[in-house]
C-alpha cells in the first residue's frame, strides 16, 4: 500500500498520471464536504469537486506534510465550497434571506415529518436543515471519522468551537427526533 | 439517581468520557436511544460519487497541461521572433543589403553569424516539437 508521502512524491515526479490514485482515494471525502456545504444540483457539486482536485494538483508542490494529506485536501474542499456559497449568496441576496441560506433547507414541514419512512431518513432530512457549519462538523466527525483537531484545522476554528457545533447539532437532532417519534406513535394509535 | 446531561451522554457515545457506563443511566434510556439512532444514521450516510469522476479529472488535467505547453510555446515563439528581428536589424546594420554574397565580411563578424544560425536552429527545433506535440495531443484525444 502506497503511503500519502510516496503518492505525493510520485505525482510530483510523474505529473498527472499518478494523480488518479489520489483522486480515487479522496473523492468521497471531497464530495461529502462539498455536498454538505452547498445545496446545488449534482452537476454543480461535481464541477466544484473537480475544481477542488485541480487546485490540489496545482498546489501539491507547496504541500509540506505539516498536516495529514486528507486534512489539507479537506481544507481546500471546504474553502472552495464556502467561497461558492458566498458568491451564490451575493447573486441571490435579493431573493433569499441570509438566515434562510445559512440555515440550509427547511425540511420541517408536517408532510416531511410524516413522509420520512424511518428514523434514519428523518435524521438525514433534518441534518440538511441545519446550518452548514453544523452539517460539515457532523459529516467530518461521524462519517469521515476525523479528529476534533483536524476538523478545527479544516474549518479554521478552534477545537472548542467544533465541540460546541457537534453538541448543538446532535442536541437539535435529538429534540426533533423525539418529536417525530411522539407524532409517529400518536399516529399509530389513531 | 443522577440525571446526566446531553453533553455527558454525547461524550460517552463519542468515547471521550469513559467514566460513565450506560447501565448507570437507567432513567435516560430514551435519550440514549435517540442519540444512538442519530449516531448510527450519521455514520451510515451514503455519499454518492459519480463512477467516472477520477477519469474526468485526468482529462481535465491533461487539457490543463496542454494549455500550459501551448502558452510556453507561444512565449517561446514570441521571444524567437523578437530575437530574429533584432538579429536582422543588426545584420542589415553591419552588412547592408548585400548580406548573403559577402561571406568574407561575414567571417569578420563570426559572433553575430553564430547567434543568427543558432537562433534559426532553435526556431526550427521548437517548431518541429510544436507540430509533434500537437499531433500527439490530437491522437491521444482521439484514443480517449
Amino acid at each position: 500500500m502506497v503511503t500519502d508521502k510516496e503518492l505525493v512524491e510520485n505525482i510530483l515526479k510523474q505529473g498527472a498520471r499518478d494523480f488518479n490514485t489520489l483522486v480515487i482515494k479522496y473523492e468521497r471525502l471531497v464530495f461529502s464536504i462539498v455536498s454538505k456545504v452547498v445545496f446545488d444540483p449534482k452537476e454543480d457539486i461535481e464541477d466544484l469537486c473537480q475544481e477542488v482536485f485541480i487546485t490540489v494538483f496545482n498546489k501539491l508542490k507547496s504541500f509540506k506534510f505539516q498536516s495529514k494529506l486528507s486534512t489539507w485536501i479537506a481544507s481546500i474542499a471546504y474553502n472552495k465550497a464556502i467561497n461558492h456559497l458566498r458568491n451564490n449568496k451575493l447573486k441571490h441576496q435579493n431573493t433569499i434571506g441570509i438566515e434562510e441560506e445559512l440555515s440550509g433547507v427547511d425540511n420541517e414541514t408536517p408532510e416531511n415529518i410524516l413522509s420520512a419512512k424511518n428514523e434514519a431518513e428523518f435524521i438525514r432530512l433534518h441534518v440538511d436543515s441545519l446550518p452548514h457549519t453544523y452539517r460539515t462538523a457532523l459529516t467530518l466527525f461521524h462519517l469521515e471519522e476525523m479528529h476534533i483537531d483536524e476538523i478545527a484545522t479544516i474549518m479554521k476554528i478552534n477545537s472548542g468551537s467544533v465541540r460546541v457545533l457537534l453538541f448543538r447539532a446532535r442536541k437539535q437532532l435529538k429534540e426533533k427526533l423525539s418529536i417525530y417519534k411522539q407524532k409517529k406513535n400518536s399516529n399509530e394509535k389513531v | 439517581m443522577k440525571k446526566y446531561s446531553d453533553q455527558e451522554i454525547q461524550d460517552q457515545l463519542d468515547g471521550s468520557f469513559k467514566e460513565i457506563e450506560f447501565h448507570e443511566l437507567t432513567n435516560q434510556y430514551e435519550d440514549i436511544a435517540l442519540y444512538k439512532s442519530i449516531y448510527k444514521a450519521l455514520e451510515n450516510e451514503n455519499i454518492e460519487v459519480p463512477r467516472d469522476f477520477s477519469k474526468k479529472i485526468s482529462v481535465e488535467l491533461f487539457y490543463q497541461e496542454e494549455r500550459k505547453k501551448k502558452t510556453v510555446m507561444k512565449l517561446l515563439h514570441g521571444a524567437l521572433i523578437i530575437t530574429l528581428t533584432l538579429i536582422g536589424i543588426i545584420a542589415i546594420k553591419y552588412f547592408g543589403l548585400s548580406l548573403l554574397p559577402n561571406i568574407k565580411q561575414a567571417a569578420n563578424y563570426s559572433t553575430v553569424v553564430f547567434v543568427a544560425v543558432f537562433a534559426f536552429v532553435v526556431f526550427a527545433i521548437t517548431s518541429l516539437e510544436t507540430v509533434i506535440t500537437k499531433t500527439k495531443t490530437e491522437s491521444k484525444l482521439r484514443l480517449d
